[in-house]
């Protein structure tokens, strides 16, 4: 055994590492980032650096495509978190029951967790492509429209598009989460909730939601902060276009800073941005706390 | 606690090696690495070949090719000259060089190159190339691109065509290849990133004139023959449809593709992607022209060139020198304009019977005449940041969300401010 002293100073040196990386790679940057951001910083003019105050914010209020991309963030977080939730829920649920081949299926929808965000948006692409896209190929054959659409092209359908994609790519991610959860809430409840004579659909909400509800919390949290943050298949599907209708926040920075070298701006670009991280993760704990608080009320 | 004290064995081990390994590197040899920006393998490959002869004739030098692929170039050389942990020597792409001189991240080759003994062997139009930023020269130019038409010949030949001498024929051409229903289209556009190149090309022929600004120093890009060029461009997809709807995002990999996926008759790009086409159709499938006319009898050809620059934060400039030097001599530049399907640096190096194949033709045709060729304002260090965001206007116009004199006038602006900053720097 280590003496005392040592043992409690084993944590600390245990975490060491791994705080370390944190602080150089995390903090530090977000420190700079924020100082930048009451700076005139442009790269290309390196003597015409100077403290500016608010003024990088005060045009930040004023910038159309900074809406534009606020925008396009909510409906892409939103979309993306509700139709992978929905269907990788569904999915959690379907391969609960006992099937032949189920390993293999399981499997089989498990892929796409597995792949790369660059090489789904290659996939996509392809998949959307108007002139040999399969997508295309089939809403033509079918009857139901008559000339293709270039999806990734289209200002209406460009977020759409990688939406349907980053939905594809995150169902099983829940379904992998959600059904570790299901599997873990006791066989027994269901059963006496059955000799109690409740439905499948009263056992459902009487029984799984709200045993599920944490996992579910966490899922979708910590899911919503990845979304948010995931621009890979937004990068290759259309750059952000046409006309910046798929750009979202941090494509848009992204392209602040190192396309346009305004670091000033982009500071105050990514600082607001963490803002309106924090703010959206201080509502979601506020809102489970609540749901929480009254599930146990009743 | 064994585990530990395993584990520190390792590392100790590791170490020791690690020094051991590290003796046998130790020699006196200066070390040059080379940041390559088009990263790929068939480039990675002819680089490799000139550095090992380079290496050859130099064994005091090694050389370190450094490869990024070219969408993340320039992001990657921003952040390596912010950190200062920078390649010595690095590949400018032309609309770069203002940006990185004005940063202070380039070292001037001028005492270098008033040394250099093959002075009077490259092109006269080098000098103007290399010193675009302060009349510096900061940017030793490797070898120059210029763009021209690329058509199907087996396309033309089924319909009797020949490729269009006007911007007028042109518009006909393209309309009697597209058939969406087949697919297929006139015309490759490019509406993503890039396509400013192509909107000046027509802004220019129909306004008759190929100078950015005006004595002012005002940007012409409003006038309304520039104006009317630039709805021209904008018809060929949105009036005429004779390009694939998808167009509006279309990149220089997409426009290329389209081409030898049988989906484009025509696209307008540098001679390099004849490998490529080449690759894909084979030979005697395509063929080149010189561009179309605009209305006012004219064509202007932008010279596009890569380059090699020393970084000022550089430990090793004479021996980067020396690797650049090699690079460009009238034997090695040559060796690289074949491999990589340019125009060559030397005066003399289109005369090398490589290229006189009929595919090149056209391309040294219209460098020829020296009133029709112009240099783009490289030395605004904006130019490469307003040349990136400028299709986001043009998709803007594409899907009818603003007029042609709406983007030309906001581009005039935003050129005319970037002169009139330079201006005052400089006074």
């Amino acid at each position: 055994m280590l003496p005392n002293r040592q043992r409690s100073l084993m944590p600390v040196l245990m975490l060491a590492p791994a705080l370390l990386l944190i602080a150089v790679f995390i903090l530090y940057p977000l420190v700079k980032a924020f100082f930048y951001s009451f700076e005139q910083y442009v790269l290309t003019a390196p003597n015409q650096r100077a403290f500016i105050g608010l003024d990088n914010f005060a045009a930040l209020a004023d910038d159309a495509d900074f809406y534009l991309s606020l925008k396009n963030t909510t409906i892409w977080v939103l979309g993306s978190l509700a139709g992978q939730f929905i269907l990788g829920f569904a999915l959690a649920l379907l391969l609960e029951k006992h099937f032949r081949g189920r390993t293999l299926y399981r499997a089989v929808v498990f892929s796409p967790w597995a792949i790369s965000g660059f090489l789904i948006a290659v996939m996509w692409k392809w998949l959307l492509n108007p002139q040999y896209g399969p997508v295309n190929q089939l809403l033509l054959g079918a009857g139901l429209m008559e000339r293709p659409i270039a999806f990734l092209s289209h200002p209406d359908f460009a977020l759409p598009s990688v939406i349907a994609a980053n939905v594809w790519y995150g169902i099983p991610f829940f379904a992998i989460m959600l059904g570790a959860g299901l599997a873990s809430i006791p066989r027994e409840l269901y059963q006496a909730a059955a000799i109690d004579g409740a439905g499948a659909l009263q056992r459902f909400v009487n029984i799984t939601v709200p045993a599920m509800l944490p996992v579910i919390f966490a899922a979708l949290l910590l899911r919503s902060i990845w979304i948010f943050n995931f621009a890979d298949l937004i990068w290759v599907m259309t750059n952000g276009g046409p006309a910046n209708k798929s750009q979202i926040l941090v494509t848009y920075l992204f392209t602040t800073a190192y396309k346009n070298l305004n670091f000033g701006y982009a500071g105050a670009l990514s600082v607001t941005i963490f803002l309106l991280l924090a703010a959206g993760i201080g509502a979601f704990f506020l809102l489970n706390r609540f749901i929480s608080v009254k599930g146990r009320q009743t | 606690m064994q585990i530990f004290r395993f584990i520190f064995k390792i590392l100790l081990i590791t170490f020791a090696l690690s020094l051991f390994v590290g003796c046998g590197e130790t020699s006196n040899k200066t070390r040059v690495t080379f940041l390559q920006v088009l990263g790929g393998k068939d480039r990675d490959k002819i680089l490799q070949e000139m550095i090992r002869q380079f290496e050859q004739a130099n064994p005091d030098i090694v050389v370190e090719l450094q490869s990024v692929p070219w969408d993340q170039a320039h992001e990657k050389l921003v952040t390596m000259v912010a950190t200062g942990s920078v390649p010595d020597v690095v590949e400018m792409a032309d609309a770069w060089i203002g940006e990185f001189a004005a940063m202070g991240a380039l070292e001037s080759l001028e005492p270098h190159l008033a040394q250099w003994p093959y002075r009077e062997a490259i092109k006269d139009v080098t000098w103007r190339a290399g010193r675009v930023y302060d009349n510096t020269f900061y940017a030793f130019p490797y070898g120059f691109y210029v763009k021209a038409l690329f058509y199907r010949k087996d396309w033309f030949a089924d319909k009797n065509l020949t490729p269009p001498a006007t911007t007028d024929e042109f518009v006909h051409i393209a309309q009697a290849f597209t058939e969406p229903a087949k697919p297929r289209y006139g015309y490759s556009l490019r509406g993503g990133r890039g396509c400013f190149d192509m909107a000046t090309y027509f802004m220019f022929v129909f306004n008759g004139s190929s100078a950015y600004f005006d004595e002012q120093g005002r940007s012409t890009f409003d006038q309304p023959g520039a104006i009317r060029g630039l709805q021209f461009f904008a018809d060929l997809y949105k009036k005429h449809h004779v390009a694939p709807p998808d167009a509006i995002n279309y990149g220089y990999n997409e426009l290329v593709s389209a081409f030898y996926s049988g989906v484009t008759a025509m696209y307008i790009n540098d001679p390099e992607t004849i490998k490529t086409q080449l690759s894909h159709l084979g030979e005697g499938k395509f063929g080149t022209a010189a561009l179309p006319v605009g209305p006012s009898g004219r064509r202007f050809i932008k010279l596009g060139y890569g380059s090699y620059s020393i970084l000022r934060a550089s430990e090793n400039k004479e021996a980067a020198w020396r690797f650049i030097a090699f690079m460009n001599s009238p034997e090695m530049s040559t060796y690289w304009a074949k491999n990589n399907y340019m125009v060559p640096l030397t005066k003399t190096g289109e005369q090398d019977p490589y290229f006189q194949q009929e595919i090149f033709k056209p391309f040294f045709a219209q460098i020829a005449v020296p009133e029709d060729v112009y240099f783009p304002p490289y030395e605004l260090p904006e130019y490469s940041a307003f040349f990136e965001a400028a299709h986001i206007d043009f998709q803007r116009l594409l899907l009818g969300e603003a007029t042609a004199e709406q983007v030309a006038k906001k581009w005039a602006a935003e050129l005319t401010a970037a002169k009139m900053r330079q201006n005052a720097k400089v006074d």
